[in-house]
């Protein structure tokens, strides 16, 4: 009945509005193809024909970027530090974000922990170092994670506020006359209800350091303790580049992050939705 | 008065993790840099003391001013295109759209891909001599637009931003369709039953509600842009001369390349400042627009 | 609720004020006592301390028997050609020292590999040995007496001796003092290389004079093919294309070698030749988008795929010249420019690119100068720089090169460069990293025609001044 009644109009509002969403996906699945098929190039292809299926496939960069840039040690190197700095951030920021969102509000330190979002990361390049040498943690992972850790507490703090002010004060309220402690609110309650928010300060902060590069660069120095992202940088050459082996190294270390994305993202959309139910 | 102070210990127990690291390895090293602002020091050599010398310096830098404009436009151009197109998008996702999901994980697709990638794929692009952007634009009928557009002053700089504007629009149209799955579907409803059109329903209804995400995607979109770096660097090196460089590129190449410490920190300083004056400008909108 | 709001404030002032005070002298101290309880759990955290406490050992008893940790850092990245043949001989080094060296190996690609190093520097944490480049780049190192002079290495090396490398070699590692401090590693020629069989097809003769250069292009533009494949983007390869023609004007070469010594660099010539350089961009000679065409990989694409009948380039990127490409080059004299004295067929740039360079801290350091000392000797061995000179490079020292194993194309070159004037360029001799900076962006300023040959020349100018003050 209600597809009788649709006016031809509207019709082709639909057919325009597919025909928009195509077109985006393609310009935004291009970049991606792009990548893909470049890894199977020489420099020569990728100049002379840069958006063509190559010719005869160069499978030999993926074998050369995956010893190169030693994926398997890499790899894990990655894990751990991304790994790592996720757990320890989302305890962290999602503490934090409870006690300033639910317990004691303060827009000082609202505003303090907001200042981070704005500070270039290239500002922190030196005076890290500093600070980890002294702490005899120069060309350690543990610096890593703790810096990771570091640049992402504004942004995280931002995701979580949002989502915790969404939490109705009901649930402590019901959970103090059963006479829980404000800790056990926070572990019992307010940590599972919060799960998409913290799926959502996760995949983004993972994004951030997967791909980081310069602060790897400054705080590690050995290769057995590089980043799959460092690893993968060293494999441009000091004058010309082979792009093509590049681009094997960037498909291998965007394949994590994806699978990363697409087992999150029910939980991203429905943090971003559920940050938006306000108390 | 016990379960006060008891309370009082809780909270500051809970928040004393996150504050400690936030403050030590991001704080501190911000205020070095604040310090090594106001100093000369090539990165070797001790630190000489010079006051607000290196500001001072800056503000009369032509250079320094060319970047703080490119900067400025990239706000503009980044505010101006990846929030309503975030927005848009997000939006034809929402209503009823088959293939939602998947549309959903493809814009996001751009986002993950190292800048480095994009850019060198842009310049390949853009190259006239290999001349495939030119060729789309002959095949549409624009063949008077052909440029070489990296060694177009005119076009220098938009055409380094664009990649940038691009990448990152998925990311908004994630947050953005979260958002507006969040708004309660009566209020549509009821909208369109009092006879809103859907537009109208958009812009009085959908849009007030989700203006705490539209904020989010505000002050991403400023603070990324103020921070720009990679897509110029890698690029064009932010050149010809810094006629493509942001406030980023040329703090880097300050500091980094020519070893200026000083000066580069004094650029960081303003662009933690600008920050600043950004945010607060966009806060108090926000708050007005409340009341 | 108020109450509580005063509070905080105070609460953080305290905090940021007690950390903040530290920031200045010792930023980590404070920190310490409370983060290292924490971090000394991790596997990582404890092998540091290890390592710490070994080479504290180590220094108390001075040479003994004890393992030293040594840094080494190379811009030999693993997507360099040069990795590949340094480390097999790297690792066998490492197996026979085992016993009394623990050495790390830190590689990055050139870009990289700098903004590293310049941390390192910056927070007092220099390798031990590294390779670094010469001039204006390690000037402000040298200043601050952070590397060693290699006379001393030298004197101590029983291996290694200065009278083994090319003679110059060592000038661009020469301070102002007259001492050096660096051991040249790879040299270099700059090549014009034409396309044979485009020559041919055309049936055109190799320029010899800037007239016939700009005819000879006429006919390539004609036919759709690039003239002269030279971009600049950051600098590269315009820089020591500029260099090169630079060179061929009177007084030029005096001219290159005093800028070390704070000659200016805003000369008659230098104004000449971003003239020249205006109207080859005029007459269609290079590529129209001379950002994107840029850099050592885009211009040298644009002549290896045959688009372009002409380019300058290097032996680092030889490696990216196709065999059927190298035998299909001739190398050329650039023609001779409008009012040149010098005749381009005499002379050819050739420099010293980078070298190593001694953590002078650490060379006095009883405990560790054995192991700098050998590590130095392996890496300018003679076995080393041969099993290098096969990624194409230029030797600096003098080494028996087996020819069989080098490409056509360095045959050529050497070939070439046999009876020629070496000359220097801007690169080698600008005496500080931002001025080879401005020259760059300039440059690709001027490539784009953005700016005049003669704000070009001024905007070096001013940086060269403005650090004279």
């Amino acid at each position: 009945m209600g597809y009788f009644r649709r006016s031809w109009q509207s019709r082709i509002a639909v057919l325009c509005k597919y025909v928009f969403l195509i077109l985006a996906a393609v310009v935004c699945l291009y970049p991606f193809l792009w990548v893909v098929l470049s890894s199977l190039k020489d420099n020569s292809e990728i100049y002379r024909d840069p958006f063509g299926i190559p010719v005869s496939p160069m499978f030999e960069n993926y074998a050369k970027a995956w010893k190169g840039a030693e994926v398997g040690r890499n790899f894990l190197n990655s894990m751990t530090v991304c790994l790592a700095t996720l757990v320890i951030l989302v305890i962290i920021t999602a503490m934090g974000s409870y006690i300033l969102t639910r317990v004691k509000k303060s827009v000082i330190l609202d505003t303090y922990f907001s200042l981070g979002i704005m500070i270039p990361i290239h500002a922190l390049l030196i005076p890290s170092v500093l600070i980890f040498k002294n702490l005899h943690l120069t060309d350690n992972l543990l610096s890593l994670v703790i810096m990771y850790a570091a640049v992402n507490v504004s942004f995280s703090m931002f995701v979580m506020n949002g989502f915790m002010k969404g939490i109705p004060k009901e649930l402590d309220e019901a959970a103090t006359i059963d006479g829980c402690g404000k800790g056990q609110i926070f572990f019992r309650i307010i940590m599972p209800v919060a799960k998409p928010g913290i799926a959502t300060v996760a995949t983004l902060a993972f994004l951030n350091c997967w791909n980081d590069l310069l602060m790897g660069l400054v705080l590690i120095s050995s290769p057995q303790k590089k980043t799959l992202a460092l690893a993968i940088s060293a494999l441009k050459g000091s004058y010309a580049t082979q792009y093509g082996l590049l681009c094997a190294g960037f498909v291998i270390s965007i394949v994590p992050v994806m699978l990363m994305y697409l087992l999150f993202q029910k939980q991203v959309i429905a943090g971003m939705t559920a940050g938006a139910v306000k108390g | 008065m016990s379960s006060k102070k008891k309370e009082n210990l809780f909270a500051a127990g809970f928040l004393l993790p996150v504050f400690v690291i936030y403050t030590v390895f991001l704080f501190l090293p911000l205020v070095n840099t604040a310090f090594y602002s106001l100093t000369k020091w090539n990165g070797v050599t001790d630190k000489v003391f010079t006051g607000i010398k290196n500001y001072q310096e800056l503000f009369y830098n032509s250079d320094y001013w060319i970047t703080f404009r490119n900067t400025v436009k990239l706000v503009v151009i980044t505010l101006a295109i990846q929030i309503p197109v975030g927005l848009l998008l997000a939006y034809l996702l929402y209503i009823k759209t088959k293939g939602a999901k998947l549309f959903r994980t493809v814009f996001f697709l751009p986002v993950v891909i190292a800048p480095v990638a994009i850019s060198l794929m842009f310049s390949l692009f853009y190259n006239s001599e290999i001349g495939v952007f030119n060729r789309i634009l002959e095949m549409m009928g624009l063949g008077r637009f052909q440029t070489n557009w990296l060694s177009n002053t005119k076009t220098l700089l938009y055409a380094v931003m664009a990649p940038q504007v691009w990448q990152y629009i998925g990311l908004y149209v994630t947050i953005f369709l979260g958002a507006l799955q969040s708004v309660p579907e009566e209020l549509v409803e009821s909208a369109e039953i009092d006879g809103a059109g859907k537009i109208r329903t958009f812009f009085y209804v959908v849009l007030p509600q989700i203006t705490d995400f539209t904020n989010i995607c505000i002050i991403l979109c400023v603070t990324g842009s103020l921070k720009a770096f990679e897509h110029s660097w890698i690029m064009t090196g932010g050149g010809p001369g810094v006629r493509s460089a942001y406030l980023g590129v040329y703090m880097y190449k300050t500091a980094f390349v020519n070893s200026d410490f000083g000066t580069g920190s004094a650029i960081t300083m303003t662009i933690v400042a600008l920050s600043l004056v950004i945010t607060v400008l966009l806060k108090s909108i926000s708050a007005f627009r409340k009341e | 609720m108020k109450k509580n709001h005063k509070k905080w404030p105070a609460l953080f002032m305290a905090a940021v004020l007690g950390t903040g005070l530290t920031a200045c002298g010792n930023a980590g101290t404070a920190v310490q006592d409370t983060e290292q309880p924490d971090t000394a759990q991790a596997d990582s955290g404890q092998k540091d301390t290890e390592q710490q406490n070994e080479a504290a050992e180590a220094e108390n008893d001075g040479s003994a028997g004890e393992k030293v940790s040594v840094v080494l850092a190379t811009n030999w990245g693993e997507g360099d050609a040069k990795y590949d043949y340094f480390y097999p001989l790297f690792e066998k080094f490492q197996e026979e020292h085992k016993d009394t060296m623990d050495i790390t190996l830190q590689t990055y690609s050139t870009e990289d590999y700098k903004t590293k190093i310049k941390t390192q520097t910056a927070s007092g944490d220099l390798p031990d040995v590294f390779t670094y480049w010469g001039g204006g780049m390690m000037k402000d190192m040298v200043d601050a007496g952070l590397l060693l002079n290699v006379d001393d290495y030298f004197a101590a090396s029983s291996d290694v001796k200065k009278e083994d490398f090319e003679d110059g070699a060592f000038a661009y590692y020469t301070s102002g003092d007259g001492n050096a401090y660096g051991i040249p590693i790879e040299s270099t020629r700059g090549i014009f290389i034409a396309n044979k069989s485009l020559f041919g097809q055309y049936d055109l003769a190799y320029p010899t004079t800037y007239e016939e250069l700009v005819e000879v292009s006429k006919v390539f533009r004609e036919n759709d093919i690039i003239p002269l494949a030279i971009g600049s983007n950051g600098g590269t390869p315009s820089e020591f294309f500029f260099s090169e023609l630079y060179n061929q004007y009177e007084g030029a070469a005096d001219e290159i070698s005093a800028l070390a010594g704070g000659g200016s660099f805003h000369t008659e010539n230098a104004v000449k030749v971003a003239e020249v350089i205006v109207d080859m961009i005029d007459q269609g000679m290079l590529p129209a988008d001379t950002m994107a065409n840029g850099g050592w990989t885009g211009s040298l694409q644009l002549y290896t795929d045959q688009k372009a009948a002409m380019t300058y380039t290097y032996p680092w990127n030889f490696e990216f010249i196709s065999e059927e490409m190298q035998e299909n080059s001739e190398i050329i004299p650039i023609p001779q420019l409008p009012g040149a004295t010098v005749d381009p067929s005499s002379i050819i740039s050739g420099f010293t690119v980078y070298g190593l360079v001694i953590n002078k801290q650490s060379f006095e350091d009883a405990a560790k100068h054995d192991a700098v000392l050998a590590l130095c000797d392996f890496l300018a061995s003679d076995e080393l720089t041969q099993e290098l000179t096969k990624s194409g490079m230029i030797p600096c020292k003098k080494v028996e090169v087996n020819a069989d194993e080098q490409k056509l194309i360095m045959h050529k070159t050497i070939d070439y460069a046999k009876d020629k004037t070496l000359v220097q360029v801007h690169y080698t001799t600008m005496p500080s990293a931002d001025a080879i900076t401005m020259m760059d962006s300039s440059l690709d300023e001027l490539f784009i025609k953005a700016i005049t040959p003669e704000e070009f020349a001024q905007k070096v100018q001013a940086v060269l001044d403005k650090n004279k003050e």
